[in-house]
């Protein structure tokens, strides 16, 4: 998607000047606040992206409203008016995120489970697979009941799948079709 | 039809078999889907022109692998594929059974059987693409392909493992040119597949009715997308009809392989191409629409006998529109193939069918691969058609013109009506020099043109009847020696006595 590519500039930019500053985590916040602040107020929402109301008045309620912010954080903000790009800021928080999460050294982690996994069961599970993987996680836990059984793993690409319904997919999947390794060139 | 129990007994020892380990996969969201292309968000590692598997089993080939995204061509209905449904890898590249199971069928271009005789029965299959045959793997064209039509085996032969274009408009016999030179090769060896691409279903039916009746089905194959599928399926049909060609090629025989049409195949990559947002060229055809057609039709040789010395014959075929040769797809394919067969609606409509345009279609390779009987008549026939149509201007005022050239523009009238043959009407070789030795003889000269053809069909069956010998002389040496060219001058004048 080009917006992803663009939103990316914006928040490599944002994020490297974070860095430079050693404010990673507090412009991450700020910019989940921001986020969070749209998100509660469809009012708030529609008064940023709107392109009719006018740039200068648009910059100046909201650097009073998010004053306390970081510096780097609020001058995004006005530069994404500036420029008439507002409606990429989710995208760009996201980006912004997966810099953070690579600067740390992480990579996502999603368990889905078909029942609640209880927490000390997690940290096992997440611990054996850092150190397979050897690296460090950031965990998203999530409860699916229609997988009957088992648990689903996801990081990045890569997907394991210990579900009762995962094997029911592959049964099904190896009675439908039919497999074959075709012969290679000559 | 295999029973119940044994279905059962098959799905119990599959569900026995079954390994239960955990399922590991690489795994993409959709994040667009539409006009049977999906962008995919991950799957980092899909290589172009992978396999991707759908949720609901359809299948999508990788194409475009851009910086956050991979594009993909679905090969089937996308209706059921939403926005956020997962996408795995399957590692696999497209690939068609291949193999004695998939003649007298018709497939479509994944290789699943679309007529009623049951699933195809082999374990061999082939990717749809290939690389082609190197220079060291290949000899030069020198065995001749017979299509059974007098004007194409004299003045435009075709040798196996050539590649011979046959282009021209609408209506102007493309394919029935195709489908004679498969009847043709009834009991000669060769097999043969036929590739509709983006044609009405009812034409290909009939086609394959026609082939069916004439008992060309036993050696045909037939890859058949209709206009209505989605284009990455029109896009993929010549390959996959190609990779079913090679197989055979590289099993030591002979495949006669017919594209019909390329045209189509370039507007459906066309589409493809436009709709992953490749940027356009002349037509708007993407900049590598040469690739797609050289590559394809690259792969059509004679192997050398090391490598078994089989051999593919490719028939690309090209719409034009208003006779326009310099359009952007049929001078690409010009350019490729080893000649053309060019078709003119005006000659149609004179009557002369096939209407082949002998002035500018041309054979590159194939005279090499001629008989000598074949070409000891063709030279001569060369030599009467191009004296006539420099003549033929002048014909309105035939009264005026003097004896020589009154009879030039006879003789001239005498062969091109010998080359007038109705479809699927396909002719021996021995047959066609005999009628042809004939005309160029000037042995027709007193026949009233519209005779002519009557003439052709009653000569060939008096000389099967009383003569045989010369025939079979002819068939069995391939030439045309003194001895037997006396003995067909006798067998003329004697039938001339009595027609």
């Amino acid at each position: 998607m080009p917006n992803e590519t663009l939103a990316r500039r914006y928040a490599t930019a944002a994020f490297q000047l974070a860095q430079e500053a050693g404010k990673i985590a507090g412009v991450q916040d700020d910019l989940h606040a921001f986020a969070a602040a749209l998100n509660a107020d469809s009012g708030v929402r529609r008064f940023f992206v709107s392109p009719v109301i006018d740039r200068t008045q648009k910059s100046e309620i909201v650097a009073q409203s998010f004053s306390a912010f970081e510096p780097i954080a609020l001058h995004t903000l006005l530069l994404l008016i500036r420029k008439r790009r507002e409606r990429l800021i989710d995208e760009i928080i996201q980006q912004y995120d997966l810099l953070a999460q690579a600067a740390r050294g992480a990579r996502s982690l999603a368990v889905i489970s078909a029942r609640a996994i209880p927490q000390a069961e997690l940290d096992a599970l997440v611990a054996r697979l850092a150190k397979a993987y050897d690296t460090a996680f950031d965990v998203t836990a999530a409860v699916e009941p229609d997988l009957i059984g088992g648990v689903r793993i996801t990081v990045g690409d890569m997907r394991a799948d210990g579900t009762v319904a995962g094997r029911l997919d592959a049964i099904a999947r190896l009675l439908t079709t039919n497999e074959h390794t075709p012969e290679s060139t000559p | 039809m295999i029973n119940a129990d044994e279905i059962a007994g098959i799905i119990k020892q599959r569900i026995a078999t079954f390994e239960s380990g955990t399922d590991e996969a690489e795994v993409g969201t959709v994040i667009e889907v539409g006009d049977n292309i999906a962008r995919i968000y991950g799957l980092d590692n899909a290589q172009s022109s992978e396999l991707v598997e759908f949720p609901n089993g359809v299948e999508g080939i990788v194409l475009n692998l851009e910086e956050d995204s991979v594009g993909v061509a679905i090969m089937g209905s996308d209706v059921e594929i939403k926005e956020g449904d997962t996408v795995r890898r399957t590692g696999r590249i497209a690939s068609v059974p291949v193999g004695e199971a998939v003649l007298g069928r018709v497939l479509n271009p994944l290789g699943a059987p679309v007529d009623d005789k049951g699933p195809i029965e082999t374990s061999q299959y082939r990717t749809i693409e290939n690389r082609a045959p190197t220079v060291i793997e290949r000899q030069s064209v020198k065995q001749p392909l017979q299509t059974g039509i007098r004007a194409i085996d004299a003045l435009i032969p075709i040798g196996k493992g050539q590649r011979e274009l046959i282009i021209g408009d609408r209506g102007t016999g493309k394919t029935a040119i195709a489908i004679d030179a498969i009847v043709n090769q009834k009991g000669k060896d060769v097999i043969c597949i036929y590739v509709a691409i983006g044609q009405k279903n009812s034409t290909v039916a009939a086609v394959a009715q026609t082939l069916e009746k004439r008992g060309a089905m036993e050696y045909t194959t037939i890859v058949v997308v209709s206009a209505a599928e989605p284009a990455a399926l029109k896009w993929i049909a010549p390959f996959a009809g190609c990779a079913m060609a090679e197989y055979f090629m590289y099993q030591g025989k002979d495949v006669l392989i017919i594209y019909d049409d390329l045209t189509r195949h370039a507007q459906a990559y066309r589409e493809v191409s436009l709709l992953l947002r490749r940027p356009p060229g002349r037509e708007a055809y993407p900049g590598d629409i040469f690739f797609l057609h050289s590559r394809l039709l690259e792969r059509a040789a004679k192997l050398s006998d090391e490598k078994g010395g089989g051999s593919m014959t490719a028939l690309p075929i090209v719409e034009t529109q208003a006779g326009d040769v310099s359009a952007y797809i049929p001078t690409n394919v010009i350019s490729i193939t080893d000649g053309q067969i060019y078709l003119q609606t005006g000659l149609f409509f004179q009557g002369i069918r096939p209407a082949v345009d002998v002035g500018i279609s041309v054979s590159r390779v194939g005279s090499a691969a001629q008989t000598k009987a074949m070409k000891a008549v063709a030279g001569q026939l060369k030599l009467d058609l191009a004296q006539y149509r420099e003549l033929a201007a002048f014909s309105k005022l035939a009264s005026d013109l003097d004896k020589q050239t009154q009879a030039q523009l006879n003789r001239g009238d005498k062969t091109t009506a010998i080359l007038v043959q109705p479809q699927l009407d396909p002719q021996p070789m021995e047959d066609e020099v005999i009628v042809i030795f004939a005309a160029t003889r000037g042995y027709l000269d007193a026949i009233p043109t519209e005779r002519v053809q009557d003439w052709a069909h009653r000569f060939i069956g008096f000389v099967h009847e009383k003569h045989a010998g010369v025939t079979d002389a002819i068939r069995d040496s391939g030439a045309l020696s003194d001895d037997v060219q006396k003995q067909l001058i006798a067998a003329i004048d004697e039938f001339n006595k009595a027609f």
